[in-house]
């Protein structure tokens, strides 16, 4: 019998415990997601989810609206200085979640901290010099150079505060082989979000800033109380989670589960195009590829062939469910660059594409390796099963070699396949990100060399004038278009599946912003 | 004796070592962390510098050095993804792995013990037939499926139970899903999912035992002296049938925090089979060798339990003979 008590006694206790947690925040979105942030740190890793996260918690002098468009954030105003420099005033009485006073030394401080040698962020501060103080919140940034997407920039420069980064010895960035830095996992920023619990890779929690200086500006109106993220791996878990009702969005539903998402009374899926370019790229570094004898690839008449042999439509409609867009250059839609002309796509023709092979020296086509990820985008691994199918009717056989991300990603860093199927998205949400990346000299630097593109891009990174540059975006579209410098085949498709009372825009970027939802 | 288990004591600690070598080697083919760490978006230049940070652009006998003395010393590192030491991360990660091994092996003594008696003692009934062609379709289901299924009809249809995740109350020494009726809402389906296959096996366990006893002399003289069916099955067949699994079942349970892993990636339960998934995903090399090591550790442990009680119990290996 005292057995027995004792049971009860436990499970009474374990109710009321259960009763007390149980109860919701008021607004309480709960987000599942793919995978966690590695870092926390605002200059430590540039990648999507690290930046949803920083954006969400840290304002930037400037901070991005639903569109993308930078607004004034920590600054309330900015006006250009004679020789070219900024001058930001900044808001008075902004308090970081620690309660730290904001003030020109914490922008002085995070300047310097972006700029720094292990920073992630190097390049939002490219054309930044350095900051200096004028008075308390008055700060002028000096220029090295124009920059035409300097505000965009500075809205990825996340504040911290100088007292609490020295405090805790984090006034470096951690570079990445970090070990304990206190920023991986802690954040003190001025934004919506203060984060309260944090277990990495499996969830972290949220709650709103209640002096959140965004609130007095009147600037966002999101109304969610509390965010808990939380990390599922596996897709099929995921949307089963978001069906059972213990999700209230998912940012990456995947195809085959859309319709189920959308027909479930309490959920709606909503989605946009992304900025994330597939496309097959070339190993333009050397005359003789590993694969195939010399490099029939340096000739653009070939690179041509291959993309007159692929039928984007049909990929769109047989392997994406019509859940893409088709294109033939990089420039994402809605940036500069981008015209609905110049990503005019035309039905596949082998029988052109053999021809044009004849013409390029190539009568009885070649044979190549296809270097493919299969966990990295959406279906992957079936688009190149696709192009090989397409490339084979016009004369090229394929060999497709299907791998891991980890696997993969080194072929391409250092240079070692010769034919590749690759993504390409922007931080940045502007074109020439990626345009400098793919078609001069970045990391993904595939040895395509055209002087003029190289003179375009140097031109488009200093240009201010927003029309001039406009028409020098689309001029590199066009020449590497008619190149085909790499074969673009189509841009994914963001698909959110949410329940019917959370309203947020769907980011073109993939990245949720939290300063926008809102929750019935 | 002594001696014997000096001796076995000796090459438990050879086989720790040799996993440890293993388990470098491995490292050595796997991807190159780097990339994870520095993002999508780095510049080679950042990547040298990572890699430099990190130690992995020196030659492969040198890294080698490095990683057996740290793991001599009881070095394990700390994850390249969170930053925290493996150490502590192994011990946040324990207890949802052993509770969830814990209320799975009560769920495979119960149900298993239960049917398997059932079926021993019923032998031609309809119900043992239905019995034992169910527990084959549970011994031959993959696990991954089974946890699909479930979550399907106990989180989507019937919306029992949630589909992922884990809840809990903190009792003061870790946080617990025992204490509290959300938490064992969570743990159900994925004790349940994990505890499916061994029912199966102990069902045809514990039913072999009983059949096998039912044919002993002394049951035969049992039924001889008029004692009821009932008494004989509970008083005689049961404790006889019962003692040999539930060494089985002890020994069962490393296997199962060796391979919790499918059902905690199924279920997002945040244990230590889910933390080895991630760390593949990551190259998290400091994660994935330690893990090695701990589930190494676990099976020489039960080994070694294993060969001790035996000696104790059969004089003939205590002898050595």
């Amino acid at each position: 019998m005292k057995n027995l008590n004792t049971w009860l006694k436990a499970a009474t206790i374990g109710a009321a415990i259960t009763a007390s947690s149980g109860a919701m925040a008021a607004n309480e979105l709960r987000w599942g997601m793919t995978g966690d942030a590695t870092s926390l740190d605002p200059q430590g890793i540039l990648g999507a989810v690290e930046v949803i996260f920083l954006r969400n918690v840290y304002d930037g002098l400037m901070v991005l609206d639903g569109d993308n468009q930078p607004i004034y954030g920590l600054a309330e105003s900015h006006e250009v200085l004679a020789d070219g420099n900024l001058r930001f005033h900044l808001r008075k009485g902004v308090k970081f979640h620690g309660g730290q006073d904001f003030n020109a030394d914490d922008v002085v401080f995070t300047i310097n901290r972006t700029k720094g040698e292990k920073s992630a962020f190097k390049s939002m501060v490219a054309a930044v010099d350095k900051a200096v103080k004028v008075d308390d919140h008055t700060v002028d940034i000096i220029m090295s150079r124009p920059d035409p997407l300097i505000l965009n920039n500075l809205a990825n420069t996340f504040i911290m505060d100088a007292g609490w980064s020295k405090e805790h010895g984090v006034e470096e960035a951690p570079g990445g082989a970090s070990k304990g830095w206190h920023t991986e996992n802690n954040m003190n920023g001025t934004g919506m979000l203060k984060l309260v619990k944090r277990e990495p890779k499996i969830s972290s929690t949220f709650v709103r800033n209640d002096n959140f200086w965004g609130d007095a500006a009147g600037h966002y109106p999101g109304n969610i109380d509390k965010l808990i993220t939380t990390t599922i791996g596996s897709s099929s878990t995921r949307v089963a989670t978001l069906l059972s009702g213990d999700l209230d969005l998912v940012t990456e539903v995947p195809l085959p589960d859309l319709d189920r998402v959308d027909g479930d009374s309490n959920l709606k899926v909503e989605g946009t195009a992304q900025l994330r370019t597939i496309f097959f790229g070339f190993n333009l570094t050397t005359d003789k590829l590993v694969s195939t004898e010399g490099n029939p690839f340096a000739d653009p008449a070939v690179r041509n062939a291959v993309s007159v042999a692929l039928d984007r439509n049909l990929i769109k409609k047989k392997i994406m469910r019509g859940v893409s867009v088709p294109t033939t250059i990089l420039a994402y839609p809605g940036t500069q660059g981008h015209t609905a002309e110049l990503a005019a796509v035309e039905k596949g023709n082998p029988k052109k594409a053999k021809e044009m092979l004849a013409a390029a020296g190539y009568p009885d086509g070649f044979s190549v390796q296809l270097d493919c990820p299969n966990n990295r985008y959406v279906n992957d691994e079936a688009i190149c099963q696709a192009a090989v199918s397409m490339l084979a009717k016009a004369g090229i056989k394929v060999a497709l070699n299907a791998l891991p991300k980890d696997q993969w990603m080194p072929l391409l860093l250092e240079d070692k396949s010769d034919f590749y199927m690759l993504g390409f998205g922007t931080p940045t949400n502007d074109s020439l990100f990626t345009f400098g990346h793919i078609y001069n000299k970045g990391p993904f630097q595939t040895g395509y060399a055209n002087a003029e593109v190289s003179a375009l891009i140097g031109e488009a990174a200093v240009e201010a004038d927003a029309t001039k540059r406009r028409g020098i975006m689309e001029k590199i579209s066009k020449i590497t278009k008619d190149e085909m410098a790499v074969v673009p085949v189509h841009y994914q498709m963001i698909n959110w599946g949410m329940t019917n009372g959370l309203s947020i825009p769907v980011d073109f970027g993939n990245m949720p912003n939290f300063r926008y939802a809102v929750m019935q | 004796m002594a001696i014997k288990l000096l001796q076995r004591l000796f090459q438990s600690l050879l086989v720790l070592f040799a996993t440890g070598l293993l388990a470098f080697l491995i490292m050595s083919f796997a991807p190159d962390p780097t990339n994870n760490i520095a993002g999508d978006y780095a510049t080679e230049a950042d990547r040298e510098r990572i890699r430099a940070e990190l130690g992995y652009d020196r030659p492969f006998l040198v890294q080698y050095g490095d990683y057996m003395i740290k793991f001599l010393q009881g070095d394990l590192g700390s994850s390249l993804a969170s930053s925290e030491p493996v150490a502590e991360l192994i011990a946040a990660r324990a207890p949802a792995t052993l509770e969830l091994v814990l209320v799975s092996t009560i769920m495979t003594l119960g149900a298993g013990i239960w049917l398997g008696i059932f079926t021993g003692v019923n032998r031609r009934s309809k119900r043992t037939q239905a019995i034992l062609t169910s527990s084959l379709l549970g011994i031959s289901m993959p696990t991954f499926l089974l946890g699909l299924l479930a979550i399907y009809i106990g989180a989507v249809e019937l919306g029992w139970f949630p589909a992922s995740g884990r809840k809990t109350v903190d009792i003061g020494l870790w946080d617990s899903s025992l204490f509290s009726l959300e938490g064992w809402r969570s743990i159900f389906m994925p004790a349940l999912t994990l505890s499916i296959f061994n029912v199966g096996l102990f069902i045809r366990l514990v039913r072999a035992d009983v059949l096998e006893i039912r044919t002993m002399d002394y049951i035969k003289f049992a039924r001889a002296r008029g004692l009821p069916e009932k008494t004989i099955n509970n008083k005689h067949v049961l404790p006889n049938a019962v003692m040999p699994v539930i060494n089985i079942a002890a020994l069962n349970i490393g296997v199962m925090i060796a391979f919790s892993l499918i059902t905690e990636s199924v279920f997002q339960w945040p244990g230590m089979g889910l933390m080895f998934i991630q760390a593949i995903g990551f190259s998290d090399f400091p994660v994935m060798s330690a893990y090695f090591l701990l589930v190494a550790a676990i099976f020489i442990c039960l080994n070694l339990m294993a060969d001790i009680l035996l000696s104790i119990v059969d004089p003939r290996i205590r002898r050595g003979e």
